[in-house]
């Protein structure tokens, strides 16, 4: 392999540096209007009127749309189609869209947009997660308020705890986090002469964007066209909430016939889009002497906030992974996901994960010191392996890396396992899987789309349906199609996704697009090499079969013989009017799940790690500084090691603003109280511990190359890993996110020590 | 969007002082502070002071003269800063990030008067002293009574800050600079502690400076824990005194709050740490 596994440069990092992009807030268009969003000041409240004249009698102001302009449905469709685009009788939550407001500036769009007066009759919201679920008057979602209820029954919990020598029991507590992309929302909608409208912006699906601009427009798929712009940053921030921004500027574009560009400011982007859903969770947990985890019970209960959104399929990753990556035969989960009078959360990198294994791994770190066990052996006896069959019942054949990464992990650390010294450092493990793709929940959208064009002068472009986000998708891609094709990679160039270019591959989300993208990617190249080496078997008078693509040239599979270059191959395709141009299409290994009973192949494969943090713990003011973090990662084949690592040390810091600093939260009217950089803290460079990123592969037959996808991995398990460094290096267990100096300081002030476990 | 209808960028001080004499501008130095605040209903017109060159360390005799447009950055490099006053240097050293130590200005620092300020509790040790001159007037104000409230100071409307005058402490000095945070970089303090220690000949404490950023209404000297130092010889059970008495002074005049149980005794710890420290000589001499 000459490309695939090289340690190639992202191809945008030159023009990043330089400063170089096309931003949605760098494009502009002749006679383009701006908008602003007049959104609701209170958490819930019945809307009397809508007062908009002063707004329009304001310079520059020049339209007010409300919902009763939409020329379609009022409805951002994502899975439940309980969310309107613009608010009609009632809003419930704050920052709610009521009305988009057009003006030749943005500033002034913007004041107008306060001078829009809405009267509202206030009702009194329901904020807490626990109390909205079955409350007894106020119904924000069905009878309930749960969005959606997940169980998995597997075994006989009842009767395998009554025969476990520990049972560990606990609730656990996480925050919202917010995605904190670098780049807020933003949108521009271009009508076209034509009929046609086109949408520009910062988005991870296009298709998901090209849906509800359809949707609300009342137009066939046809006509609306969807190009992804650069985007800087997402982390599942721009998967459900680019389509309300495009809805807010396709609407106006349409209605006056001019291009809209809408960009979010930081405040308003952090009041008013999506953010990790804020959990409950209680868990049980029992093992037997010899250190066998043998049943396992959760109560999962997760913040949706006012509309389902994406929460359905949030549920149900959390759910299948809500007992960690181990063997356990009596599993009874069952998750919730409530609305409330709070602003909808969605996807960020995990997925309803982190918070689920927060909880678990916190648990088996409490069994292992209740069993005397090192927390690594407690793991080890474990933890899944080929062979082994998962809570959901699901068979593991291949790429079954996880005690490869343990290994590893402990083999680079050198943890220390004698005396523990009294020093306030500590170590913290954590052994995490991460389902690959959509999983069950969201089959019928795993299938993917690309094209592949081989020019004349031998350059080639090629289109997928999947997007690239800061994450090196194009540089990956970019290496599988010069490796398929034998093509420079400099000479091979992707396209910016478009809805035009390819059919409806799926949202960009869930680790999918090496996997999927470069499955298609390899179906369109697998076609054109086709067609290369029967013009090269011609010429060479050597049969297909024994011919092969080697860095530049179609040659002989035996090493003698003639070849032809590449180039030359396609300049006789040219001159026999041969096509070098092919549409893959990849599609999914089949996934199942049992509703009532939660079993089934949930996902396609599983990526699999273990990450090690070792913190210091200042006893006096509870301050915690990471020293040092190992992460193990079974990827199956890193395509490009250095973006691969690049995720590990992103995910880890991204990790720790979950585990120690992010807070964001509502006050008792449910205005979140620090939507800003200054209050809500995430961390910077200089709070990054040293990072030791391992590569572990297993290759996933299906993958291209091996391949699967890992992005959202390095998140999930820093948390839980810092709670049981805190806790090994100064006895205090933290249940609750984030790990704050105070709440340290509490437990240490109110356990007087309770003792760690000597190993 | 900034709505910033007047923006004047005099050459020299003269020109400066005319235009602020009709009252109605306000001094731009660095900006870290004011043009976020000028995104909201911040003020409209500035004044630029880069072209003033007002950025000059002079030594005196007995005074180090810093110019109020120094940013943090050139307190962390000047040789002359960093050795008399090495506080000073070490608390610029611990503002914001690189690239808002390389915009903002001790001036502005002094001026924003933020509770938090990381430079006001160094200066407040050094005894510090703001000039401020007008068309028609010059008049010097001791840094403590010029920051009258948070975010307030006596500058008068047609008032420039042109310097700020410090006083290096006789030797042998032992210093420290403690700070609290939640995190490395842009770290907004929620307590910081300059402490000096002058010792005698003998290994006792022969006078002590504590100023607390971040711990009080406004940065201010603990004159209490100073004389409760003076004299004595250091002792661990000597900063533990001091330590407690500064938190019994911090609920006093800030009254009880959501973070009270835990900032009272941190501050008290870290009080007794920044004591420690400096005694220990190992944070720096001057």
């Amino acid at each position: 392999m000459a490309v695939v596994g090289r340690r190639v440069r992202r191809v945008e990092s030159l023009d990043r540096v330089k400063g170089v992009g096309s931003f949605t807030d760098d494009l502009t268009y002749a006679g383009m209007l701006h908008a602003a969003v007049v959104r609701s000041p209170v958490a819930r409240a019945r809307i009397k009127h809508i007062e908009t004249g002063r707004a329009l009698r304001r310079a520059g102001a020049e339209a007010v749309f409300t919902f009763q302009d939409i020329p379609g449905r009022n409805v951002v469709p994502i899975i439940l189609e309980d969310q309107p685009f613009l608010a009609e009788e009632y809003v419930n939550y704050v920052g709610e869209p009521i009305a988009v407001v057009l003006a030749s500036e943005r500033e002034t769009a913007r004041a107008a947009a306060k001078e829009v007066s809405v009267r509202l009759e206030e009702l009194p919201p329901i904020l807490d997660l626990l109390k909205a679920r079955r409350h007894p008057r106020v119904h924000l979602f069905g009878e309930d308020n749960v969005f959606k209820h997940l169980r998995i029954r597997r075994g006989d919990t009842a009767a395998a705890f009554s025969s476990c020598d520990v049972i560990v029991e606990n609730e656990y507590r996480t925050p919202y986090q917010e995605h904190a992309y670098i780049e807020p929302e933003a949108m521009i909608a271009i009508p076209h002469p034509d009929g046609t409208i086109e949408i520009r912006g910062s988005m991870q699906c296009p298709f998901y964007v090209r849906k509800a601009v359809t949707s609300v427009l009342g137009l066939p798929e046809s006509r609306v066209w969807v190009v992804q712009a650069a985007t800087g940053g997402a982390f599942g921030g721009k998967e459900d909430v680019p389509s309300l921004l495009a809805c807010q500027v396709a609407l106006p574009a349409w209605k006056l016939k001019k291009p809209v560009k809408l960009v979010y400011d930081r405040t308003e982007d952090m009041v008013s889009t999506s953010k990790r859903h804020p959990s409950w969770v209680r868990y049980k947990s029992g093992a037997t002497r010899d250190g066998v985890l043998k049943a396992v019970e959760v109560e999962y209960v997760i913040d949706g906030g006012a509309y389902s959104t994406l929460s359905p399929a949030v549920l149900y990753r959390g759910t299948v992974h809500a007992a960690g990556p181990y063997r356990c035969d009596n599993v009874k989960v069952d998750s919730y996901v409530v609305a409330t009078n709070r602003v909808p959360t969605g996807a960020f990198r995990g997925f309803g994960s982190p918070q689920i294994l927060f909880a678990a791994e916190s648990q088996m770190d409490q069994l292992a010191e209740r069993l005397g066990l090192h927390p690594a052996e407690l793991r080890r006896r474990n933890l899944l392996r080929a062979g082994d069959t998962t809570i959901t019942g699901q068979k593991l054949t291949v790429s079954v890396g996880l005690e490869e990464t343990l290994d590893r992990v402990l083999e680079a650390s050198g943890w220390p396992t004698g005396q523990k010294r009294d020093d306030g450092v500590g170590y913290g493990l954590s052994t995490v899987f991460y389902g690959v793709g959509l999983g069950a929940a969201g089959k019928h959208l795993a299938r993917t789309g690309a094209r592949v064009i081989v020019h004349a002068d031998g350059s080639v472009t090629f289109s997928v349906g999947t997007t690239e986000l800061g994450q090196g998708m194009t540089t990956v891609l970019s290496q599988i199609v010069s490796e398929e094709l034998g093509t420079p990679l400099e000479c091979v160039q992707m396209i910016a996704p478009d809805t035009s270019r390819v059919p409806d591959s799926g949202p960009t989300v869930a680790s999918r697009s090496t996997t999927m993208s470069g499955n298609a990617l390899k179906d369109a190249c697998g076609k054109i090499r086709d067609v290369l080496l029967a013009e090269a078997s011609r010429a060479l008078r050597i049969p297909v079969s024994d011919l092969r693509i080697v860095e530049g040239a179609i040659v002989p599979a035996k090493e003698e013989g003639p070849s032809m270059p590449i180039d030359e191959a396609i300049k006789s395709c040219t001159t026999a009017r041969l096509p070098l141009s092919a549409e893959g299409w990849h599609v999914s290994t089949s996934t199942s799940w049992d509703d009532r009973t939660g079993q089934g192949d949930a996902y396609v494969t599983y990526a699999w790690a273990t990450n090690l943090a070792k913190v210091r713990v200042d006893r006096e003011t509870g301050e915690v500084t990471v020293l040092k973090m190992w992460a193990a990662h079974d990827v199956g084949k890193a395509v490009n090691p250095t973006l691969a690592e690049g995720q590990i040390e992103g995910g880890i810091l991204q990790g720790l603003g979950f585990a120690l600093t992010e807070n964001m939260f509502t006050d008792e009217r449910g205005v979140i109280v620090n939507p800003d950089f200054s209050t809500y803290i995430i961390p910077t460079a200089a709070d990054s511990p040293e990072i030791v990123s391992l590569l572990v592969e297993h290759p996933y037959p299906d993958g291209p190359h091996g391949a699967k996808g890992f992005g959202e991995q390095p998140l999930m398990g820093v948390a839980p890993a810092v709670a049981n460094a805190v806790r090994d290096a100064v006895g205090v267990r933290i249940t609750e996110l984030p790990i704050t100096p105070e709440k340290i300081w509490n437990a240490l002030r109110s356990s007087r020590r309770v003792p760690v476990t000597q190993r | 969007m900034i709505d910033v209808t007047t923006y004047i960028r005099p050459g020299s001080l003269e020109e400066a002082l005319d235009v602020l004499a009709s009252g109605e501008f306000t001094p731009l130095a660095g900006g870290t502070d004011l043009i976020p605040h000028a995104r909201g209903r911040g003020p409209r017109k500035m004044l630029d002071l880069s072209g003033l060159s007002l950025d000059r360390v002079t030594r005196t005799a007995s005074s180090i003269e810093v110019g109020a447009c120094a940013t943090h950055s050139e307190l962390c490099r000047d040789a002359v800063v960093t050795k008399a006053l090495p506080l000073l240097s070490k608390a610029a050293a611990l503002v914001g990030t690189k690239q808002v130590r390389n915009r903002g200005t001790l001036g502005g620092n002094v001026v924003n008067a933020s509770p938090c300020a990381d430079t006001v509790p160094a200066l407040l040790n050094h005894d510090a002293v703001a000039v401020l001159v007008s068309k028609d007037a010059r008049r010097k104000v001791p840094v403590e009574a010029f920051i009258t409230g948070p975010y307030a100071t006596c500058i008068g409307p047609n008032e420039l800050l042109t310097s700020i005058v410090c006083e290096p402490l006789e030797k042998p000095t032992f210093v420290s600079f403690l700070k609290l945070g939640r995190r490395q970089a842009v770290n907004i303090s929620r307590m910081s502690l300059a402490v000096c220690l002058m010792m005698d000949g003998k290994g006792s404490i022969k006078g002590a400076r504590v100023s607390a950023g971040a711990v009080f209404p406004v940065a201010r000297r603990m004159r209490e824990v100073e004389r409760l130092l003076a004299g004595e010889s250091p002792s661990k059970r000597l900063f533990a005194e001091a330590g407690a008495l500064a938190a019994q002074l911090m609920v006093k005049e800030s009254g009880v709050r959501w973070s009270t149980p835990y900032k009272r005794p941190v501050l008290a710890a870290l009080l007794e740490r920044a004591l420690a420290e400096a005694a220990s000589g190992n944070f720096g001499e001057q």
